[in-house]
């Protein structure tokens, strides 16, 4: 009994060891020919695969577009089906890539993962991402500037043709113009606007995500602009000084801001709240379209605009990857190419949809292309693409984060 | 002959009391039980009489020795396919089940068909004094209906031995009394075959053709109820039938003294010489008074009365002779002249003397 | 007296019960419902819309939820059973240990258990496979049924079986006549627990399955942590209907048995027997 069981598993683990190396041995040759090839035959070899997209699930617009917009046109054009997978959290398909890397499992079924920041960072520094496949797209080739800093890094990491742009977030400022009529375009001029208007402003206390952002723009203003944090944290040695003029330029508004500074709102959805409901006069958001979608709502008054500042604001894209063991990389390549395609972007665009910055480069589409995504309707509160895309700066990579956020309890919220 | 036959068993066994294990052996118990008999195993609790039963159901394994029935070897036979039953303390009816389908259970088990099984089922219910219960659930009946059902459940597959673990003894005493003679009624109407566990010392009387006496895994002897009574092989049989007149003594040049020398008597010729227990039942010894001829052949003995009881219909006296509390039972009328302190004779016949060894 | 506390307790249970799930209910239609309003400001059926509309998967994910839930029960039962027996009946050199180690899964939560499991699944081929989930799902449910098993199996006396045995029957036969029916209501206790944990299982499922096994709660997650609480409270609501009738037809089926049982006993003796359906231990 016990001797068939043995004989059985090792019957079981040879037949499929074997399975995989044929695999193995089929997938070597067809993946050299997707990064050389050409798209014609790419597209037809994509022809019948079905290509599993794991993606956050968590917000039925970004849901929808996807399955009722994308994946019935993938499959009438190209005869590829898309199928998504709802995912919690983006740091799970990374756990389990390693875990089937570490596993020798050559035949996954994730073929696009759609990440960005940390999480693009663990994926290639684990090998875990398949190759340099950006530059094989028609619609990367002919809509992105490959040169451009939010395209070619994704917070600071080198994307190296590893992963496409597929959209972008920007931060900016929400503000009520029956109390501010002529919004502050810069940190000193806010400073000013704060001191003659205490109570009306605050920000997310940290770790929150656009809090932080908040802080990182005072940053850049302060110690004289974005460029000297190109290089990692640790290679800067008075960085402690370096920080010292944003600490003392938080601790100079404190007393003016809400609640005396006593406090601060736990989270951007509290101060979302106290906004809505008049308490302060601005909030802040990653998403631009966010706050006309809440005046669609009706929970931002309708006097709601947005603003960016002169030397811009924060910004960062998203990005589709496909794995290292991804079965159907044809495909896979055939739905980012489509999901890159003017028309999806425009699409993404529209709020009706999902309300997405476009990830393409604005001056390499056609005047048409231009004018159908300036057409689309993202609301008054809306600043104009034009303006988001002349106003953006390059994020900070996370070793600076870590160290903002602990500086930001030592020297702001405690005192 | 069909008999049920232990031979030369041994049994290593546990009982647990008080928080200390002790271990207990069956010491080669050898005991035929025969067809249509009535035998009870009675002894006190944990001398290893239910273990007996338990190996006799093949609910144990014996060490060694083998179970045999008739001429086959039943040793390695399962308990399932022995055709025995067994009755246990507790009714223990399947609660899920009608008292006509416990009833039928066994013979459900002999693949016997449903409208057959049912109507034997039915028919050993009325036997039991069921009738009309057959569709009631366990939880409806009292302990002596539930522990009729269990009888009858055990008697309609037609059992070969039946075994019976103490059956009564969790049931008020009246209600005992009414099972021993349903008990009593249905063997000798069946003519079954039991083997009967009990601590009782009347219920083992009461009913039994033969008794085994145990104890501490021994068998110390196996005989019909007066047999055991009137010759006891040994002062621990006679304790534990509740014979109280125990005298240490010796037996010689034809004559017994005890211990103290407060009795002495002649002995029949060839009665081996030594020390000596003797045994004198209550009721072989009488009080002297004035309207009792004391036959001339009697042995009698001086004492004083220590007191007088009164026990299930029996007048008894505790006679005070030389170290020894003598009881005897007395007629009636007699306590009423009886009165502790008094000066008395007691005396008894000859052939109601037993002596033994140990 | 008696009766009066009777509807203060079923007043009672009903809020208790009652308003979280009209609260769910409010929720998954409500646009912009703000504190301290008691009521949202306007509704709509968005998230309905969405997860009732045909591409969502929905339906597919709570049949194969059930499925799962199903065979995972089915497979507890089996491997319970004995492992209950021997925990009880016999005594065991290092029981403790083998207790310990049942029992672990209640105490180590289940990612950590399930990151060990996941490379060896992935070796085995069982990853993205409904079978490597169901496997996986009896880490934390196998527990809860060995453990109401172990209560039933306390409260059987061996004097039951040795009954059966005495009146000639065989393993099956006790098993089926004496022991099954003792242990049906710790069976149907377990079961219970174990359909509704093999439900809301998120995290295993999806490292096991892969995302290609698609249960309610991977639907579900992501909008619970996404701050979608409209979305979420529908997906909700779904679950806990699905996970009531899942007990229900659980419910239904254990009284269908245990009618049938007395239907058996009433039928062909033309006596009527109203004894209403409950299981009688004794």
């Amino acid at each position: 009994m016990k001797n068939k069981l043995l004989l059985a598993t090792a019957a079981l683990t040879l037949f499929l060891s074997a399975c995989s190396a044929q695999s193995e041995q089929e997938d070597e040759q067809g993946t050299d020919d997707l990064l050389t090839g050409d798209w014609q035959e790419i597209a037809e070899s994509a022809e019948g695969q079905e290509v599993n997209m794991y993606m956050w699930g968590g917000n039925d617009n970004i849901n929808r577009y996807l399955d009722d917009w994308v994946a019935p046109r993938m499959a009438e054009e190209y005869d590829v089906k898309l199928s998504r997978v709802p995912v919690n959290d983006a740091q799970d398909i990374i756990n389990q890539l390693l875990d089937e890397k570490t596993a020798g499992k050559t035949d996954g079924s994730m073929d696009i993962i759609w990440i960005n920041g940390e999480n693009f960072k663990a994926a290639k520094d684990n090998g875990l991402l398949w190759d340099d496949f950006t530059g094989q797209l028609p619609n990367f080739v002919d809509y992105i500037d490959p040169e451009a800093p939010e395209v070619a890094e994704d917070f600071g990491e080198p994307v190296e043709g590893l992963q496409a742009p597929w959209g972008k977030a920007q931060f900016v400022f929400v503000h009520d113009t029956e109390k501010v009529a002529d919004p502050p375009k810069s940190m000193e001029e806010l400073s000013d606007w704060i001191r003659e208007n205490p109570g009306q402003f605050t920000y997310p206390a940290l770790p929150d995500f656009t809090g932080s952002a908040f802080i990182r723009h005072v940053l850049y203003e302060t110690t004289g602009g974005h460029e000297q944090y190109g290089q990692p944290a640790a290679e800067i040695e008075d960085l402690e000084e370096h920080f010292q003029p944003m600490w003392d330029y938080l601790n100079d508004i404190e007393p003016y801001l809400w609640r005396e500074g006593s406090t601060y709102p736990e989270s951007l959805a509290k101060l979302d709240q106290l906004y809505a409901s008049g308490e302060v006069s601005m909030t802040m958001s990653y998403d631009p379209a966010l706050a006309a979608s809440e005046v669609l709502k009706g929970r931002f008054p309708a006097s709601t605009r947005t603003f960016v500042l002169d030397v811009g604001t924060l910004s960062n894209t998203h990005f589709l990857a496909i794995p290292f063991n991804s079965t159907d990389k044809a495909g896979a390549m055939v739905a980012i190419n489509e999901l890159m395609s003017p028309e999806a972007q425009t699409a993404k665009l529209s709020p009706e949809n999902w309300g997405d910055l476009s990830a393409l480069t604005f001056e390499k589409l056609s005047a048409d292309q231009q004018q159908a995504m300036n057409d689309v309707d993202l609301g008054e509160a809306t600043l104009p693409l034009e303006e988001l895309e002349n106003h953006r700066l390059p994020e900070l990579s996370s070793d600076y984060i870590e160290i903002i956020e602990k500086g930001w309890m030592e020297n702001v919220a405690k005192e | 002959m069909k008999e049920l036959r232990l031979d030369q068993i041994e049994k290593t066994y546990s009982k647990t009391a008080a928080n200390k294990t002790e271990s207990f052996g069956l010491r080669s118990i050898d005991l035929t039980i025969r067809e249509g008999e009535f035998f009870s195993l009675l002894g006190p609790s944990g001398c290893g009489k239910t273990t007996l039963l338990k190996l006799a159901a093949g609910l144990l394994e014996p060490d060694s020795g083998k179970v045999w029935y008739g001429n086959s070897d039943l040793t390695a036979t399962p308990p399932e396919a022995r055709r025995f039953s067994m009755v246990f303390q507790q009714p223990l009816l399947f609660p899920h089940m009608t008292v006509a389908d416990n009833t039928a259970f066994g013979l459900k088990m002999q693949k016997v068909g449903k409208k057959e099984r049912l109507e034997k089922a039915e028919a050993m219910l009325d036997g039991v004094g069921l009738k009309g219960f057959y569709h009631r659930f366990p939880d409806e009946l009292s302990g002596g209906q539930q522990q009729r059902v269990a009888l009858a459940r055990a008697l309609v597959a037609n059992p070969r031995v039946l075994l019976m673990d103490e059956p009564f003894s969790a049931l008020d005493p009246g209600l005992r009394e009414e099972m021993r003679e349903l008990l009593g009624r249905i063997q000798k109407e069946l003519g079954v075959t039991i083997l009967f566990v009990t601590h009782d010392r009347d219920e083992a009387f009461e009913l039994s053709d033969r008794i085994g006496i145990m104890r501490d895994g021994r068998l110390l002897q196996v005989g019909a109820g007066t047999e055991l009574y009137e010759k006891p092989v040994s002062t621990e049989i006679a304790a534990f039938l509740g014979i109280k007149n125990i005298i240490l003594g010796n037996i010689g040049e034809g004559r017994f003294v005890s211990a103290d020398g407060a009795i002495t008597m002649d002995v029949k010729n060839g009665e081996p010489e030594g020390e000596r227990f003797l045994i004198l039942r209550p009721e072989a010894l009488q009080v002297a008074d004035g309207n009792i001829q004391v036959p001339g052949d009697a042995i009698r003995i001086k004492g004083h009365v220590l007191k007088v009881k009164f026990l299930q219909g029996f007048y008894t006296a505790i006679v005070q002779a030389g170290n020894h509390e003598l009881e005897c039972q007395l007629f009636r009328g007699q306590s009423e002249q009886l009165e502790a302190g008094q000066q008395v004779e007691v005396f008894f016949s000859q052939c109601d003397v037993r002596f033994v060894m140990e | 007296m008696k009766k009066i506390s009777f509807w203060i307790l079923l007043l009672l249970s009903l809020l208790l019960i009652g308003i979280p799930f009209f609260a769910l209910i409010l929720t998954s239609v409500s646009v912009g419902w703000q504190w301290p309003n008691l009521l949202p400001d306007s509704l709509s059926f968005r998230s309905w819309d969405y997860v009732l509309r045909g591409s969502s998967g929905t339906w597919r994910a709570i049949g194969i939820s059930l499925l799962i839930a199903f065979i995972v029960t089915i497979v507890n039962i089996v491997l319970a059973v004995p492992a209950a027996n021997a925990l009880v009946r016999y005594r065991i050199k290092g029981k403790w240990l083998a207790e310990a180690i049942l029992f672990a899964p209640i105490i180590i939560p289940p990612f950590v258990s399930v990151m060990g499991i996941h490379l060896t699944f992935l070796r085995l081929g069982l990853t993205e496979t409904v079978l490597g989930v169901v496997l996986a799902h009896l880490s934390p449910t196998l527990p809860y049924m060995v453990r109401a098993l172990i209560t039933s199996y306390s409260t059987l006396s061996v004097d039951w079986e040795d009954q059966a045995r005495m009146l000639g029957a065989g393993p099956f036969q006790r098993f089926y006549a004496v022991v099954l029916p003792h242990l049906l209501p710790g069976i149907a206790a377990g079961a219970s627990l174990s359909i509704l944990i093999s439900l809301s299982q998120y995290l295993i499922t999806f490292i096991i399955g892969s995302g290609q096994v698609v249960t309610l709660p991977v639907l579900l997650f992501p909008f619970i942590s996404g701050g979608d609480p409209a979305v979420a409270s529908a997906y909700s609501i779904l679950f806990a209907g699905m996970a009531i009738l899942a007990l229900l037809g659980m419910d239904l089926s254990l009284k269908s048995y245990y009618r049938r049982k007395k239907s058996v006993s009433v039928n062909g003796r033309g006596a009527g027997n109203d004894e209403g359906t409950s299981f009688r231990p004794n």
